[in-house]
């Protein structure tokens, strides 16, 4: 009879582990390591926000290297709603990863005390596999400020694999591994936010808004710390994991790689529209149709003169010259959306551009 | 050998058990397929119906909602429901529930601000229970809870059974401004809902509405769901239900003052400072002005403008809220009436009916069995549920006290406490002395005290407002005895131009009548039921207790369900009105008397009076 005792207290646990795990405890102190930043104006077509991860109690962060983090007039948002200045220890375009350092005025003496993820153990630790659930947290949208709290996602990992995206005309140039989710997590602004597991082990960071080139869709994914780049460094090649990455950069150790060869910058768009805008007379041209290609896609699409622009797939079109720059993104054959206003009504329509034709 | 064989079948028996016991993810499954088919019955799908091309209706668009009570009281969105060109709204709807039957509904009342609308779906047999589910606490949701999304997903279920979604709540308290629509302390989720979801519940895991689907987030991808959807927490709805049931077309509020953040300092914490504060606001004469710090709204602390927007944006206009405020090293605390706040509807050109669009759409028709129970009137979503809700009101106040045959000269008699004063006290209501003299239309209120003597002919013309207003430092009590008497005995009949009307819920806070001030406003807080009148342009409100909506008050004494236990009476509209409380009822010749009076005036009391003998006649 007595052998039945551990039986019974399995079955009790069996039943207590049947109870919902604090995960908002979890998310909460996740939190408390992560941060807002922000930068000044928006470059084109990108956000001057993000997320960034703490990694050191005196203020340093791991984020995406966004292209905001160039600006001046950076600022951050610590979880109870200081706000501070930081500036870029480090960039890596190889792991497409930054890391940032908090400037605390001369006022301040103590130096900061923050909670962080000890990324360096967090890397040896890690347990991560194709259906693990996680939590993704970000100030996607840019929804928090201040104490408010970042927002929290649950995610499972489809898959543990390369990334293969683009953004736009530009290759990404992170081609490591990556942990994609099957939640949308890599939303404007996600960019540098925490994966986390059950049980609040940090497992990696979140990376850019990035569509995938063969099937267009859009990705969501993220670098788990001991993701591995190869870089060279003053023409040696070396292999690192992005914890080391941040550690070397916190300790001022880390140099930057040296510049890759740039093969993607495209001068010209690849596609044809038939749309001639008119004549670019001041520098921001309002992106008027002047006339339209007969049987081109644009005259298929049913654009006609005095119709004006204001949107491409969504981004918004200020000048001729910037709806040439959107199109350089696109290939032939692919479908976009025009907004357009056509007197004091805002229509869309849908052009397949073509290739461009040959002269 | 033996033994073993012994012990063998029951160990079987535990590890079958152990099996089955130790696999939560099987077992989280099963609880959740229960907890979703506990709550399912209550979901709606709700339907608006077109005439222009069908004449026996086509269904034309439509969104989800849920039932929250046996009568057919149902929760939704009130883009749901608004017409098109966002001026009033769709009187009727068609609404399936899972049992796959379709019901007449009526719109009841509405929160335009808010984005939630209250309808009633009408039963087949008369009689007949609706399913409902819990209305739950949004207060409660922390980032990281589960929560599922029931409703009528892209308008899927035309046989009416809702899709489930099930998901994170990824923020809370959160404020976003669309531009269409503003959200306030909203809940942020990663649950997947679509259009068609518009209005319908989000549950916690005990299968309680913890809020309603605002619908997805428009991201720049120009799709819906994109990882971030918000919601209406269900404790906004429970602020404006009253309201709503009472077919209110309901506004917001807004404080009266402008704040700003300020940081003195980096790596300093930010301060919400008033930079304005408007002068016929009640905050105004509260004294806050430009310069003091917010630090607490209504029991939420305040450091940012988001926070302040959120803890504000979920009341309703003319609520009283507890603020608190410092100014140097002074810190105040204090109740605010809350002013009106309904913010334009943005028109864009192009729109329908709207300069350069097309001609707006006809207004939507009235169709089955609601078109009986709808009545338009401004500022009202459908008056006949206003009309009922104040007549029930009315009606219950009617069996404690019936006054309507002693509409004659009223007069009380007691004693009075006043600040290092007191004594007897005379309080006489007179009706006209000779109805058959046209000469004689004033009818005169008295009131002595000790020595002090005031008299009042509330209809004589050419009274200033410091005549209405006497006795000074009250406000007018003279005037709210008048009207506290007409509203008695006349009802509503005693307003003029059918102004009386039922004003939904409202916090009434009840001033211990001696000994310290209470440690919280929220601790003499009463939730009544207010119902407005309005005689010689001076607009009164009459709070109602309601014991369902309150708990046990500590020191107030058993007040008899639906009692009128408050009024306040607006000489000047401008100015802080007259505030009556009633207290220490009894049962007098058959009616439920009040047998102490205290009187207020700003935030400080005038007198209490201590009703030894009253003559109603």
């Amino acid at each position: 009879m007595k052998k039945f005792l551990p039986i019974v207290a399995l079955l009790v646990l069996g039943s207590a582990a049947r109870a919902q795990l604090p995960y908002d405890k979890v998310a909460l102190e996740a939190n408390e390591k992560l941060v807002k930043l922000f930068g000044a104006g928006g470059y084109r077509g990108a956000e001057s926000f993000g997320t960034g991860i703490l990694v050191s109690p005196k203020g340093h962060i791991l984020t995406a290297a966004a292209p905001f983090l160039d600006g001046r007039e950076l600022r951050l948002h610590l979880p109870d709603g200081r706000k501070y200045a930081f500036k870029v220890k480090a960039i890596e375009p190889e792991f497409d990863a930054a890391v940032l350092e908090i400037v605390q005025p001369k006022k301040e003496v103590i130096p900061l005390e923050l909670p962080y993820f000890d990324v360096t153990a967090a890397a040896q630790n890690l347990k991560v596999e194709p259906g693990t659930w996680v939590m993704a947290l970000s100030n996607m949208y840019k929804v928090a400020e201040r104490d408010e709290m970042m927002s929290v996602q649950r995610a499972m990992v489809t898959a543990v694999g390369k990334l293969s995206a683009r953004r736009g005309q530009f290759e990404i140039p992170f081609h490591g591994e990556v942990l994609y989710l099957d939640t949308v997590t890599n939303n404007p602004g996600s960019a540098g936010g925490a994966v986390i597991d059950r049980k609040g082990n940090l497992l990696g960071m979140l990376g850019k808004e990035f569509r995938n080139n063969q099937t267009d869709t859009w990705v969501n994914y993220a670098l788990p710390l001991n993701t591995k780049a190869d870089v060279t460094i003053k023409g040696e090649k070396k292999t690192f994991t992005l914890a080391q990455f941040v550690e070397l950069a916190i300790n001022d150790k880390w140099i930057k790689s040296d510049p890759r060869e740039n093969k993607d910058d495209i001068k010209n768009p690849r596609v044809h529209t038939g749309i001639i805008f008119v004549p670019k007379v001041v520098e921001r041209t309002p992106p008027y149709i002047e006339a339209v290609e007969p049987n081109s896609p644009a005259a298929k699409a049913g654009l006609k003169p005095d119709d004006l622009v204001i949107y491409l797939d969504g981004e918004p079109v200020y000048s001729t010259d910037v709806f040439r720059d959107l199109l350089k993104r696109y290939n032939p054959g692919e479908k976009v959306q025009v907004e357009i206003r056509r007197g004091d009504v805002l229509t869309a329509v849908h052009m397949e551009l073509a290739p461009l034709p040959k002269r | 050998m033996r033994k073993l064989l012994l012990i063998t079948p029951p160990l079987a028996l535990a590890l079958a058990l152990l099996g089955s016991a130790a696999d939560p993810v099987k077992d989280a499954e099963v609880d959740r397929v229960k907890l979703v088919q506990k709550v399912r019955p209550a979901v709606v799908a709700v339907f608006m119906k077109e005439f222009q091309s069908d004449p026996r209706g086509r269904i034309a668009g439509g969104g989800s909602g849920v039932i929250i009570d046996p009568e057919g009281y149902c929760l939704t969105n009130y883009h749901v429901v608004a017409a098109e060109g966002m001026t009033g709204v769709t009187p009727t709807f068609a609404c399936g529930l899972p049992n796959g039957e379709m019901y007449d509904a009526v719109t009841v009342g509405c929160d335009r601000t808010g984005d939630v609308a209250l309808i009633k779906l009408f039963p087949k047999k008369p009689g007949e229970k609706f399913p409902t589910a819990e209305l739950g606490d949004s207060s409660e949701l922390r980032p990281g809870d589960w929560t599922f999304i029931m409703g009528n997903a892209q308008l899927l279920g035309t046989d009416f059974p809702p899709s489930v979604s099930f998901g994170l709540v990824s923020g809370t308290g959160r404020y976003s401004d669309f531009g269409f629509a503003e959200h306030t302390d909203a809940i942020q989720y990663d649950t997947a809902a679509n259009q068609g979801n518009s209005g319908g519940p989000i549950f916690n895991m005990k299968g309680q509405i913890v809020g309603l689907v605002y619908g997805g987030a428009p991201g720049k991808r120009g799709a819906f769901n994109t990882g971030i959807g918000y919601g209406l927490p269900i404790n906004t709805a429970k602020n404006f239900l009253l309201h709503m049931r009472a077919g209110i077309f309901c506004d917001h509020a807004t404080l009266g003052a402008t704040v700003n953040t300020q940081i003195s300092e980096e790596g300093d914490l930010a301060r919400l400072v008033v930079n304005q504060v408007l002068e016929e606001s009640d905050a105004f004469r509260r004294g806050l002005s430009e310069g003091d710090e917010l630090l607490n709204f209504a029991g939420r602390e305040v450091r940012s403008i988001n926070q302040f927007k959120s803890a504000l944006g979920v009341y309703p206009k003319e609520w009283r809220l507890p603020v608190t405020f410092k100014r140097g090293n002074e810190r105040k605390e204090t109740l605010v009436r809350l002013m009106s706040y309904t913010p334009p509807v943005r028109k864009q050109p192009g729109q329908p009916g709207q300069p350069g669009g097309p001609p707006a759409p006809p207004k939507p028709k009235a169709f089955g069995e609601g078109a009986k129970f709808f009545e338009e009137r401004k500022g009202f979503a459908n008056y006949y549920y206003n009309r009922l809700e104040r007549d029930r009101v009315l009606g219950t106040q009617k069996k404690l006290a019936d006054y309507s045959s002693v509409a004659g000269d009223w007069s009380w008699t007691g004693t009075f406490d006043r600040e290092n004063r007191g004594g007897g006290f005379l309080i006489k209501v007179e009706d006209v002395k000779n109805p058959g003299d046209p000469k004689e239309t004033h009818p005169l209120v008295t009131l002595q005290l000790s020595l002090a003597d005031y008299k009042l002919e509330p209809l004589k013309q050419g009274l200033t407002t410091a005549d209405l207003t006497e006795p000074p430092y009250t406000g007018g009590l003279l005037m709210a005895l008048y009207q506290y008497k007409r509203f008695l005995t006349l009802g509503p009949k005693g307003s003029e131009g059918d102004k009386c009307a039922h004003a939904g819920m409202e916090p009434v806070y009840f001033m211990p009548v001696s000994g310290p001030a209470p440690k919280k406003f929220e601790d003499v807080r009463v939730w009544c039921e207010a119902v407005r009148t309005e005689h010689t342009d001076v607009p009164s409100k009459w709070y109602f207790y309601r014991a369902d909506l309150n708990g046990q008050m500590p020191g107030t004494g058993p007040i008899p369900d639906g009692a009128l236990v408050a009024g306040e009476v607006y000489v000047d509209r401008a100015a802080d009105p007259c505030e009556l409380y009633f207290g220490d009822f009894k049962p007098v010749d058959g009616r439920m008397l009040p047998h102490r009076m205290e009187v207020r005036y700003g935030d400080k009391r005038y007198a209490v009076f201590n009703i030894k003998a009253q003559q109603l006649k």
